[in-house]
């Protein structure tokens, strides 16, 4: 029991001290989920953002099938909606869709590139849904949720 | 001032093919319906040594070998291989059929498909498969041998042992709806399937029937199951089987727990009642996330035979050095029952029943 403690102990202070030399996460400026103008979604709230990328709704809310699109591994502006929008950290979202996926439960968001390609995608088909760095918004989309 | 020119002109034919995977990608997104393959896969090297040179410490109880007795370090327990094809047809119809070598009862690694069904989703929310189905007994039963996506060395055996059938051959039906932040997803199955124990006999399962609850609030997820089936080695052939348990993980930390309770008979009618829990949390500082947990197996029944009875207090580290890839560190501090000898397999006669063992285990986990 007491050694039990010990170690566990032991490995805290061994995280703190990994956790020190990690590399802090870049900031990310703000993210935007965004649809083609046609789409007759008008909003969207963080958490259907989620359901919809976590493949747990397959609907946007309110009617219409929903495809969401994901940006490239490592892209900051993908990093930033899962963590706000999801609470999850990438190696966190690296294990949910092992899980999903070797359960036959669901697959990953195709991966579409970067904000632009995204952006170029989604405005072209209504049933697309992604997410964008702010800084690449145009009139060509609509803002369904900006996260901050 | 020609040269990058050349050089791009003699690029190589096959440089093209790097190219390939986002043209698909592109076709992918421009038609989301349009039919694809989808190939994954999972592995985890493992070695783990156990204090106990008199026995040994596996897995689960279909491993005939492992750390202690064996081997000091065991690379058997843990390792495996897995690769996934998923097939969509429409977007109605798909399959999937997944391949694992793993260490076996007759000590081979040959690969054997874990899962291979069809798919039909009548609705987004309503959906039937049919053929070789991971079963949802536990919260992680059906991703227990991806070791990627499950936070510990492996899940806690005491609790993950209770069912050695993993898989039914038949037909499932699962629903799920939604009521705001609130998603609930119901399967109920109906199947067979044989098991080969370590002592080369097949254990046929039939009339396998099965209904599986999981609930998800947030960061919360709620889970049951209850399930029956007829099992040939047991007389009557009666073995029924349920669990409850819940996870709560907001990010910087998480914390799981899970109940089972299974009852079984023996073929001389002795009836075999046992139960088994843990506990187990952790947090995340960045990449690395420490983590512990408690867990118990316990007999309810009073069987005249040796009790299958063990108490775990295991402590670790899970560090994501890639996006794929994690290394583990785990360390276990087994107490056996009075008159037990636990989990442990391969027993050499006339080692003395009870005491303690400490295991220690190093995995690197991939998913590709």
């Amino acid at each position: 029991m007491r050694a039990a403690a010990a170690v566990t102990v032991a490995a805290l202070l061994c995280c703190c001290a990994l956790a020190l030399v990690a590399p802090a996460p870049a900031r990310a400026a703000d993210v935007v989920v965004i649809v083609a103008t046609r789409s007759a979604v008008k909003a969207l709230t963080a958490n259907q953002a989620a359901d919809l990328f976590l493949g747990k709704a397959s609907d946007f809310p309110g009617g219409g099938a929903a495809t969401p699109i994901d940006q490239g591994e490592g892209s900051p502006a993908r990093d930033a909606f899962y963590q706000k929008a999801a609470g999850k950290a990438p190696a966190q979202m690296k294990a949910y869709w092992a899980r999903m996926l070797f359960t036959g439960r669901g697959e990953p968001p195709v991966e579409s590139g970067d904000s632009a390609a995204v952006k170029r995608l989604v405005a072209a088909n209504p049933g697309l849904v992604g997410y964008i760095d702010k800084d690449a918004l145009d009139a060509s989309v609509r803002v369904l949720l900006t996260i901050h | 001032m020609t040269r990058p020119a050349t050089a791009r002109a003699r690029r190589p034919w096959w440089a093209l093919l790097a190219a390939l995977p986002l043209l698909a990608q592109a076709r992918q997104v421009e038609q989301p319906a349009g039919a694809a393959i989808a190939v994954n896969g999972f592995g985890t090297l493992g070695a783990v040594h156990s204090s106990e040179p008199r026995a040994d410490f596996v897995f689960d109880n279909l491993q005939p070998h492992g750390a202690g007795r064996s081997r000091d370090w065991s690379m058997d327990t843990d390792s495996r291989l897995g690769v996934q094809l998923t097939m969509h047809a429409t977007p109605q119809l798909s399959a999937v059929v997944q391949v694992i070598s793993e260490y076996r009862a007759d000590g081979s690694y040959t690969p054997f498909v874990s899962w291979a069904n069809v798919k039909y989703a009548f609705t987004p929310d309503l959906s039937v498969r049919v053929g070789r189905i991971a079963l949802a007994s536990f919260l992680a039963s059906d991703s227990r041998r991806v070791g990627f996506s499950n936070v510990s060395a492996r899940p806690p055996s005491e609790v993950y042992r209770l069912l050695a059938v993993k898989e039914s051959d038949g037909v499932d039906a699962t629903y799920r709806w939604h009521d705001g932040d609130l998603n609930n997803s119901t399967s109920v199955t109906y199947g067979r399937r044989t098991v080969t124990n370590v002592a080369g006999a097949d254990i046929h399962s039939t009339r396998l029937a099965g209904v599986f609850d999981t609930l998800d609030y947030g960061a919360l997820t709620v889970h049951a199951a209850y399930q029956i089936r007829n099992v040939d080695n047991q007389h009557p052939p009666l073995g029924r089987f349920m669990s409850a348990g819940a996870s709560y993980d907001p990010g910087p930390w998480f914390a799981q727990a899970e109940w089972a309770r299974a009852v079984n008979y023996t073929a001389a009618s002795v009836r075999v009642a046992r139960a088994a829990w843990y506990v187990s949390a952790g947090m995340r500082f960045g990449s690395v996330a420490p983590y512990a947990t408690v867990s118990e197996l316990r007999p309810l029944s009073e069987t005249g035979l040796a009790p299958l009875a063990q108490r775990t207090y295991a402590g670790g580290i899970r560090w994501d050095v890639a996006r794929n890839v994690d290394l583990k560190l785990q360390w276990d501090r087994i107490a056996l029952g009075d008159r037990s000898f636990g989990t442990l397999q391969n027993v050499a006669p006339g080692t003395r029943a009870g005491g303690r063992l400490h295991v220690v285990s190093l995995l690197a986990d991939v998913i590709f």
